[in-house]
């Protein structure tokens, strides 16, 4: 069960606009400790552009970002993954020509900001490799690994940061019903860590089963907030999702 | 040494000693002036290839300002010996730290750039500078240049030798290099510049420094260089010159430790020793040259180097079967 502490990531009032289109309005929610928190909408209602904001690609027009009572808002993308937020793609990003090991290495030695080929960081590396299924392909190129252990790769150069929060980017999509029940567990087991975890999804059926309490957004404004069964009834998301019966 | 030589495998190491004493014996078969001279410049084409391949082979940035940073160090070397009259061992001490400085001033802006966008801007960088080295004739002596630059070492076999001790030491320092931390930095910002940053990489911190460190050894060279000629010019320092430089490191393959070396001996060398076989067909060198990149480029994106390498993998991968 997840830890019910204070927040650990408050937004207040956040807006983005891209010209003339508000890809986030006057957004705020919070995320506690140790909670999975799913976000949902339908297509271009700001998720991705809210995962973008926390990690510092875009910056935002207005509002405020609090990451453990820090304020995080338009810092530079590597503060704040040193600051302990890890994040994963919606489209595959890893480093292509380089193997399994590597990768997680690099995503390592990058945290650590020391090479060294110590037992401990041999163990370490082991350790997350056997956490995300992929012990097997340790020495595979991660260009020739097949789409969900590429999606698995980078959960694990996320995990191996030990991060705080780890922001979860479509992590099924494209995944068989058997590769999302892996993705799943793996999650589950995270959150046990004491890490807390938002992710956007597509996949009804891992959002609701996966997740502690769900934000729906819609065109950049958060339409409901609350536990997976609240939100299976909501009128309102029910609305945006579906559209209105005449 | 022997904690050094353990970065490569024996027999590369035991290949690479074989290499280095058959370098080394060269000036004892070939005694001519021409002869040497021109195993003095390929020695300096291969330094400088070396130096751009950190920042094409293992950063991924195509800059094409690398004959900036040769000038630098070349400039460094001249006005400090004739304006002040101070040695050129001295004048070589500066090069390197004011090729860094140029270096590190260049990429703020033009690291901001990407791909294409920064190689058009080095490019442009590349082509302003020398327009200031010609315009600022009364300092520079623009294309008709300067002359009387003291000579480090008296003889061509003694520059020789320094090639080589320079190219073995900047062999071991880009191993050390890539397998540092700092290896592994530039090669997340090659691979994928924008996953480096939710890494916790600081890429436009390192993308500085490695772009500076390549200036400051370039710098080096290119004070040497000059130093060997006992002239300089504006005409050294050109587009073209920069051009030479990417092709050396592309033809003999960017991001690896040889390719630098196949390439220098390949673009600058080969042209050169076949100049008594092509005779009048020798204007056609740039040509020549335009179509091996040509063909390395489409036939092994790799370069030669890593031709051979795939070469090598496929046969082995046969010889298993």
């Amino acid at each position: 069960m997840a830890k019910q502490e204070g927040p650990i990531l408050e937004i207040h009032d956040l807006c983005k606009n891209f010209g003339g289109i508000k890809a986030v309005d006057e957004l705020s929610f919070e995320v506690k400790q140790g909670e999975i928190l799913g976000l949902l909408g339908p297509n271009g209602s700001g998720k991705t552009t809210i995962f973008n904001l926390i990690t510092g690609v875009y910056e935002a027009d207005s509002g405020r970002i609090k990451f453990e009572e820090h304020d995080i808002t338009n810092e530079l993308s590597y503060k704040i993954a040193l600051k302990g937020i890890s994040r994963t793609f919606q489209a595959t990003k890893l480093f292509h020509n380089q193997t399994v090991t590597e990768n997680i290495a690099i995503a390592m030695i990058a945290r650590t900001r020391k090479k060294h080929a110590s037992q401990e960081t041999a163990q370490r590396i082991d350790n997350v490799l056997e956490f995300t299924h992929l012990g097997k392909v340790k020495h595979a190129l991660a260009s020739d690994l097949t789409h969900a252990q590429q999606r698995r790769l980078m959960v694990a150069m996320a995990l191996i940061e030990e991060p705080d929060l780890l922001l979860l980017d479509e992590i099924t999509s494209g995944m068989s019903g058997e590769e999302c029940n892996e993705v799943m567990e793996i999650a589950k087991k995270i959150r046990d860590r004491g890490v807390t975890i938002v992710l956007i999804e597509h996949n009804m059926r891992v959002a609701m089963t996966l997740s502690d309490r769900i934000i729906v957004l819609n065109f950049g404004k958060k339409i409901a907030d609350g536990t997976p069964g609240e939100i299976s009834k909501n009128e309102t998301v029910l609305e945006a999702f579906l559209g209105r019966e005449e | 040494m022997v904690r050094i030589l353990d970065l490569f495998k024996k027999r590369t190491t035991y290949f690479f000693i074989a290499v280095v004493i058959l370098a080394c014996m060269l000036p004892l078969y070939f005694k001519s002036g021409y002869s040497l001279r021109l195993m003095v410049t390929i020695g300096f084409s291969i330094i400088t290839a070396m130096c751009y391949n950190i920042v094409i082979g293992y950063m991924g940035y195509p800059s094409l300002s690398q004959s900036v940073f040769y000038g630098v160090g070349g400039y460094t070397m001249a006005l400090i010996t004739l304006r002040l009259g101070v040695s050129p061992w001295i004048a070589l001490i500066f090069s390197p730290f004011i090729a860094f400085a140029v270096g590190y001033l260049a990429a703020i802006p033009f690291l901001k750039l990407r791909s294409m966008f920064f190689a058009i801007g080095t490019l442009a960088f590349t082509g302003v500078v020398n327009a200031v080295l010609i315009n600022a004739h009364k300092i520079t002596g623009a294309e008709a240049g300067l002359r009387g630059i003291p000579r480090l070492l008296k003889s061509d076999t003694a520059f020789f030798y320094i090639e080589i001790v320079l190219i073995i030491a900047i062999l071991f320092g880009t191993k050390i290099l890539v397998e540092s931390y700092w290896g592994k930095i530039l090669t997340a910002i090659r691979e994928d510049e924008d996953l480096a940053p939710h890494l916790g990489i600081n890429t436009t911190k390192y993308k500085r420094l490695a772009f500076a460190l390549s200036a400051a050894f370039t710098g080096l060279a290119g004070a040497m260089f000059i130093s060997y000629q006992t002239y300089i010019s504006s005409n050294y320092f050109t587009i073209g010159s920069s051009f030479s430089i990417l092709a050396c490191t592309v033809v003999g393959g960017g991001g690896s430790l040889i390719g630098p070396i196949i390439g220098g001996l390949i673009v600058v060398g080969v042209p050169e020793a076949l100049r008594g076989v092509l005779k009048g067909l020798y204007i056609w060198r740039p040509s020549f040259m335009g179509a091996i990149l040509v063909a390395v480029i489409l036939l092994f994106p790799g370069g030669i180097y890593g031709g051979f390498q795939k070469l090598a993998g496929y046969l082995r991968k046969r010889g298993e079967k």
